[in-house]
């Protein structure tokens, strides 16, 4: 029996390659529920986290005597930080596998596959992201309520745009880290690329405070730079809704996705010459 | 027509090198030197339909990195390949679909996930036919023998079990090459010897071409009509498993296990006496000059023996038997001229 007679008809077809990717999205999440109880730590880990910003956040409003700071409430600033830290935990560590594939040499099995190299990852990272979100959300959410009460300004209609851009932040922060990774071909240790894209989110990406509450030409900075767009904004939209600044940033996403796709395509076509495969 | 073809391919490592200690470590951060490695020299060999090659060698000998050029995951520095008519490395996701590989170090099977959530997930990665693939799966199953394990995780298979697995999971989607990378690295004696049976089922049930490689003598002898043998990333050896086993792998290491002490008066003849323990000894013998049987009946008279072991002898004594062999002969793709070489020796197979 070979491989003509066994395949499917639509073999090649837009379907089949739905129900590829679809199909190793499924098995990452069946994986993924062996690490249930690391993706509840985390949960666990967000309880701390919010509760700290809460705390600090309501210290420095008080100090301020302020109501508002940079266009948001105690309420909004704290639930700003419940979806900041969604995006931030449940990404795609996509850099980290890539990396460990190259240094235990199980890249040989991963590239030697027929579907896209790049596409199979972010559908595998995919399937670990929904779990992790629901702890983070759940834990997060509960937290925020309890310090800073309802976020008064959640509209339920706004949701599916706001989850939009929340999907294209982890699709940006997937080309970024994915092209980190992809350093490994030629470097093999990549954890220092990594740290320098973290600090940078940390500070210009709005994981430490909201873009609109840095120093006005940090602040610039920070809006020409792609990073706000992955933590910022699905985090600003989702506590302060606004139509203009939606479509603004779903533009940007697009046109950053767009480079960032390219370049990642360009650096795995070189990369891909180079290789070197630990283990024989 | 050949199924498998590579000419001169070479393959070029860069590898950083630094002296030792912490001045070594500053030094290599401002000034890296690299050292290059030539992994693979001009190999060259031809691959029929159906046949079962064992392309054998020492560790770092450049056999993994063959196989990883012909299943177009290395770039060659040099030469061609072409694998079932593709460029590998040019149309590796094409080449896919038509070949299967199992690396023996390396799980590709999800680890927390039985086999059979795997096998469901290739078949999608594969796009196979659902019916198709039932029946593909079940004949697999059935020649594996690996029906009771398909609902366990992989994490709790023992790596005989596992390995069978590898195999199935390889094979779902009829590849017409399987590339076996070491796969019986690691297994005991009767998980070596029940792989290599569903191997060679698998092999003839399917005239499947099979490249294996090994550092591990005796899976040539049990399963593969053509060897080669590489070494420093040059062939040495090519010819039939025959040829091989009547040259060089004559010798055996044979360790026995007494019930009692060694008597005092423990002597072999025709056969060197390796090691000797108070209860047992090791010998070599070279089966030329004395069958095996013959000097197992002779230790059994000495005393009841408790265990007994037959090896062959490591792959490095091997390869400096068959350089030993002919000095004057220059190693297949090598410039200058070589130690020696037992290169396609003339004599008729005897299988």
């Amino acid at each position: 029996m070979t491989t003509t007679t066994l395949a499917a008809p639509d073999r090649g077809t837009w379907r089949a390659g739905l129900r590829k990717y679809g199909a190793i999205t499924r098995a990452n999440l069946q994986n993924s529920l062996a690490y249930a109880w690391e993706a509840f730590g985390q949960g666990i880990f967000v309880i701390l986290f919010i509760f700290v910003f809460a705390q600090l956040w309501r210290a420095t409003f008080d100090a301020q005597n302020a109501t508002i700071i940079g266009g948001l409430t105690l309420t909004q600033t704290t639930w700003y930080f419940v979806w900041a830290e969604l995006v931030q935990l449940s990404k795609i560590q996509v850099s980290n596998t890539i990396q460990t594939e190259v240094q235990d040499g199980s890249l040989a099995y991963v590239l030697g596959r027929p579907y896209n190299y790049l596409l199979y990852h972010f559908a595998s990272g995919s399937g670990g992201v929904l779990l992790r979100a629901l702890f983070v959300l759940t834990f997060g959410s509960a937290v925020a309520w309890i310090e800073a009460g309802l976020l008064h300004t959640f509209r339920l209609e706004v949701m599916p745009a706001v989850l939009l851009i929340t999907a294209l932040a982890f699709v940006l922060d997937f080309c970024i880290m994915a092209g980190i990774g992809l350093l490994a071909f030629f470097f093999e240790e990549t954890s220092a690329f990594r740290l320098i894209y973290s600090k940078i989110n940390f500070v210009l990406g709005g994981l430490l405070l909201p873009v609109d509450f840095l120093p006005d030409g940090v602040q610039t900075v920070a809006r020409v730079l792609p990073f706000n767009l992955v933590l910022y904004a699905p985090s600003k939209l989702f506590v302060a809704w606004d139509g203009q600044q939606f479509l603004t940033m779903l533009g940007l996403q697009i046109v950053w996705i767009s480079v960032f796709a390219l370049l990642l395509a360009l650096l795995y076509r070189y990369g891909a010459r180079r290789v070197a495969i630990n283990g024989g | 027509m050949p199924v498998v073809v590579l000419d001169n391919l070479h393959k070029t490592f860069r590898v950083k090198q630094k002296a030792p200690g912490l001045r070594g470590s500053i030094r290599s951060l401002v000034r890296a030197e690299w050292n290059t490695v030539e992994a693979v020299k001009g190999v060259s060999l031809a691959l029929d339909e159906g046949d079962l090659l064992a392309f054998i060698g020492p560790n770092g000998a450049g056999k993994s990195t063959t196989i990883k050029m012909l299943t177009g995951i290395l770039f060659p520095t040099g030469g061609q390949a072409q694998v079932l008519g593709y460029v590998p490395w040019q149309q590796r996701r094409a080449l896919a679909y038509h070949i299967g590989s199992v690396f023996g170090q390396k799980p590709q099977l999800w680890y927390h996930l039985p086999p059979q959530d795997t096998f469901e997930l290739f078949a999608h990665i594969y796009e196979l036919d659902r019916t198709a693939f039932q029946k593909r799966k079940d004949f697999l199953v059935e020649a594996l023998g690996i029906g009771d394990w398909l609902a366990t995780p992989v994490r709790k298979l023992s790596l005989g079990q596992r390995m069978r697995c590898e195999i199935a999971a390889s094979l779902l989607h009829g590849p017409r090459i399987l590339f076996l990378d070491e796969p019986t690295i690691g297994l005991d004696v009767i998980a070596k010897q029940q792989l290599r049976e569903a191997i060679k089922t698998l092999h003839d049930a399917e005239n499947l071409t099979i490249f294996l490689t090994s550092h591990d003598a005796g899976d040539v002898e049990s399963l593969c009509k053509r060897v080669i043998v590489i070494n420093h990333g040059q062939v040495i050896f090519d010819d039939r498993t025959s040829a091989l086993k009547r040259r060089f792998l004559r010798r055996k290491i044979i360790g026995v296990r007494f019930g009692e002490p060694v008597p005092d008066d423990f002597s072999v003849r025709d056969a060197t006496l390796l090691k000797r323990g108070t209860w047992g000894v090791k010998i070599e013998l070279d089966t030329h000059v004395r069958p095996v049987d013959d000097l197992i009946k002779a230790l059994m008279s000495f005393a009841p023996v408790v265990d007994i072991t037959v090896e062959d002898p490591p792959m490095e004594q091997i390869i400096r038997e068959i350089y030993q062999a002919d000095e004057s002969v220059q190693i297949k793709g090598s410039p200058e001229p070589a130690p020696a070489s037992a290169e396609r020796q003339s004599e008729p197979a005897a299988e």
